[in-house]
């Protein structure tokens, strides 16, 4: 089959905007999975990263006439997605607060097909340490241990200044480092006396 | 501090979504831009309709003087208060004018009271004989009767009612238009209008009888057929009517219970819940009898799937972006798929699952990516899938395709609100080989999923034909949605035999038309 010359993203921003609609499928299967799986991650929930997904395209494409820079439509979708994935995360705790979350309804960080145990094993540790933490902490550590951002992509993902996502990250790093710890001890029998 | 987590953890963690699911979330992207759009204009339309409202309204003010005072009881037209004395005739007939020009004339014998008469209702109580109410319309005053069994709703007019006995009322329309109730009548209530006249009785039936052109006037009949227009069905009856599902899609409902076969499992009546809609036995299926306009429908259907079959060898220009395979709204896709139902041992209640498929196929650079729209009944249930991403391997002549994954939803028009549920169990990879050499209609039929095959050609004539491609992919939509879906002008289900036959034939009864 021969080879079709690739439309940048500009160039894809700019036949949405001209109202073309194959332009936005590719715009959305451009971006789409790797928004998704972002979602998924911070998230733990597979159902709701598939309406994150929705809710940002439906936003973004509402909104990408107001998008200065059609260059840089990625990070703007991933910062959509990430103020939607805050969103989820808000409302989560606050049911978790008032109890209307059942207990073990919750995901957790569960590793897809074999994971070595002591990964899975961390992975929940880690997991069970988020859930304490605020919305904000919490998804700062993930785009950062996780998705592996730089600080600066924190930032402009979450639309927060660099240093307070530098305190989130400390406060969210000794929160985690407290709890995997003292599980780690009780998990090797070291308990303190 | 750093943690080790990053490339460890996402590697650990994988890809949770796939491109079925994406391809599920693009589609509720588009149908939740749609809801939005029409939400928008809604709400446009009624700031609109609330800005001239309101508009109106300070108009009106500015221009009309203001009153500055509730409207008034009635009174008589001599000033007097209208209260229960003045509703009395004892051996003469008695007019009674009242302060807003409306007249009531009492029969000998009558009598009645006032319940309430203030400036919103006026309210009396026909405790015995017969009034003529002559009412004058626009008084903005809700006027009621109560006499005997019977209330009346006056709506501006002139009328009789009559207590012919404590458990019997009659009430007689001149003018206009009163609305009568009662336990007696068939719903409670029956409406008349200018020459009108009802009876209603404690425990029976009310009739209306409209005085037709001769001017006789019929006795009251004890059923409530009436002249004129026929009487509206009981609540119960509504309901049931309303339930009932329209003939188009009871239509599509059947052609996806027809599809809907899988010649390998003996459970099939399990599936099969609604014994109207009944599934085809596999004997009688593919060799039922061709009619003549079948076997136009059937050259047709050849003709498209040859014309499929030449686009096969020379495929169209796709549009690819960076390797993810892309629907093409120009492309065509030639090439009709036969697929085995291969479902997953590790569930056995998802072995009643049955694939009524229709196919979206789109050329990519290299395989292709298929997309499935499809119905499935699990028991009571009916599921549609709303994309299941597969892969189509092409190659001299041969198409083998393989479900990856599947979204499953609830119909709308079951359950109100199309839930999401991802169904692993649907994962398995299903193979089968195409047609070798061109596929033709009898080829079609001949396999063993026709429901499948069926679809595959509907697709190709989906791409095939441009212009009736929508009113196709509704059709189909439908049908696999088990939506409503456009009945085709002759939809005679059996005449091509099958279930495919019955597939094509709705198909094509768009189609061609």
């Amino acid at each position: 089959m021969e080879h079709l010359a690739v439309p940048d993203d500009a160039e894809l921003v700019r036949r949405v905007l001209a109202g073309d609609r194959w332009a936005e499928e590719a715009l959305y299967w451009r971006h789409a999975a790797r928004l998704g799986n972002l979602a998924a991650r911070l998230l733990r929930d597979r159902d709701a990263a598939l309406d994150v997904v929705q809710d940002t395209f439906v936003q973004a494409f509402e909104g990408l006439g107001r998008l200065r820079d059609p260059e840089r439509v990625g990070g703007w979708l991933r910062q959509i997605t990430v103020h939607q994935v805050h969103r989820r995360l808000r409302r989560r705790a606050l049911r978790r607060r008032l109890g209307l979350l059942p207990r073990g309804t919750e995901k957790v960080l569960a590793p897809a097909g074999r994971a070595a145990m002591e990964t899975s094993t961390e992975l929940r540790l880690v997991e069970a340490a988020l859930r304490e933490i605020g919305a904000d902490a919490r998804l700062c550590w993930c785009l950062r241990f996780v998705e592996g951002y730089r600080v600066a992509e924190v930032a402009e993902a979450t639309g927060l200044s660099e240093s307070t996502v530098k305190r989130r990250l400390r406060d969210a790093e000794r929160r985690v480092r407290q709890h995997v710890t003292s599980a780690g001890e009780i998990a090797s029998g070291e308990d303190a006396p | 501090m750093s943690w080790d987590l990053g490339n460890e953890t996402r590697r650990t963690l994988g890809e949770p979504l796939g491109d079925a699911e994406l391809q599920a979330a693009w589609t509720g992207v588009g149908r939740r831009r749609a809801q939005r759009r029409v939400r928008r204009a809604r709400l446009q339309s009624a700031a609109l309709a609330l800005g001239s409202f309101v508009l109106g309204a300070l108009v009106f003010a500015a221009f009309t003087p203001w009153r500055g005072r509730a409207p008034e009881a009635l009174r008589l037209a001599s000033g007097a208060p209208f209260d229960a004395r003045t509703l009395v005739a004892t051996d003469a007939e008695r007019s009674v004018r009242l302060s807003d020009g409306s007249e009531l004339v009492l029969a000998p014998g009558t009598r009645g009271e006032v319940t309430v008469n203030d400036g919103l209702t006026l309210a009396l109580v026909l405790e015995e004989g017969e009034a003529l109410f002559d009412v004058v319309p626009g008084g903005g005053r809700a006027w009621t009767i109560r006499a005997g069994p019977a209330r009346v709703e006056v709506l501006g007019t002139r009328f009789t009612v009559a207590l012919r006995s404590p458990e019997t009322t009659e009430v007689d329309v001149e003018r206009g238009h009163v609305r009568v109730r009662g336990l007696g009548l068939p719903q409670g209530q029956v409406e008349l209008r200018a020459g009108d006249k009802a009876r209603v009785s404690m425990p029976g039936t009310a009739a209306r009888e409209a005085h037709a052109d001769s001017g006789t006037t019929r006795n009251a009949p004890a059923e409530p057929a009436l002249a004129g227009e026929p009487m509206r069905a009981a609540p119960a009856e509504r309901v049931r009517r309303a339930w009932r599902p329209a003939p188009a899609r009871r239509r599509a409902l059947q052609a996806v219970d027809v599809a809907d076969v899988d010649m390998d499992d003996a459970d099939v009546d399990d599936a099969d819940v609604d014994g109207d809609a009944s599934a085809p036995s596999e004997e009688d299926a593919p060799s039922a009898p061709a009619g003549e306009a079948s076997s136009e429908l059937t050259a047709a259907a050849n003709a498209a799937l040859a014309e499929a079959a030449a686009l096969a060898s020379s495929p169209p220009e796709a549009r690819v972006d960076e390797g993810q395979a892309l629907r093409t709204s120009a492309g065509a896709a030639p090439a009709a798929v036969a697929a085995e139902d291969a479902p997953d041992p590790a569930a056995p209640e998802e072995r009643r699952l049955r694939a009524a498929t229709f196919l979206r196929l789109a050329p990519a650079g290299g395989p292709w990516l298929l997309g499935v729209e499809s119905t499935y009944r699990v028991g009571p249930l009916e599921l549609g899938v709303l994309g299941a991403a597969g892969r189509l391997v092409t190659g001299d002549g041969r198409v083998r395709f393989g479900i990856v994954g599947g979204l499953l939803r609830v119909p709308l028009h079951r359950w109100g609100r199309g839930r999401l549920l991802f169904s692993p169990t649907l994962r398995g990879e299903l193979g089968a080989t195409m047609f070798e050499g061109a596929p033709t209609l009898e080829g079609l039929q001949g396999r063993r999923a026709r429901g499948v095959h069926a679809a595959g050609a509907l697709e190709l004539l989906l791409t095939l034909r441009g212009s009736r491609a929508d009113a196709i992919f509704g059709l189909a939509a439908g049908l696999a949605a088990g939506l409503d879906a456009e009945t085709p002008r002759d939809g005679g289900v059996e005449q091509l035999g099958g279930t495919s036959g019955a597939f094509l034939q709705l198909s094509l009864g768009v189609a061609l038309r």
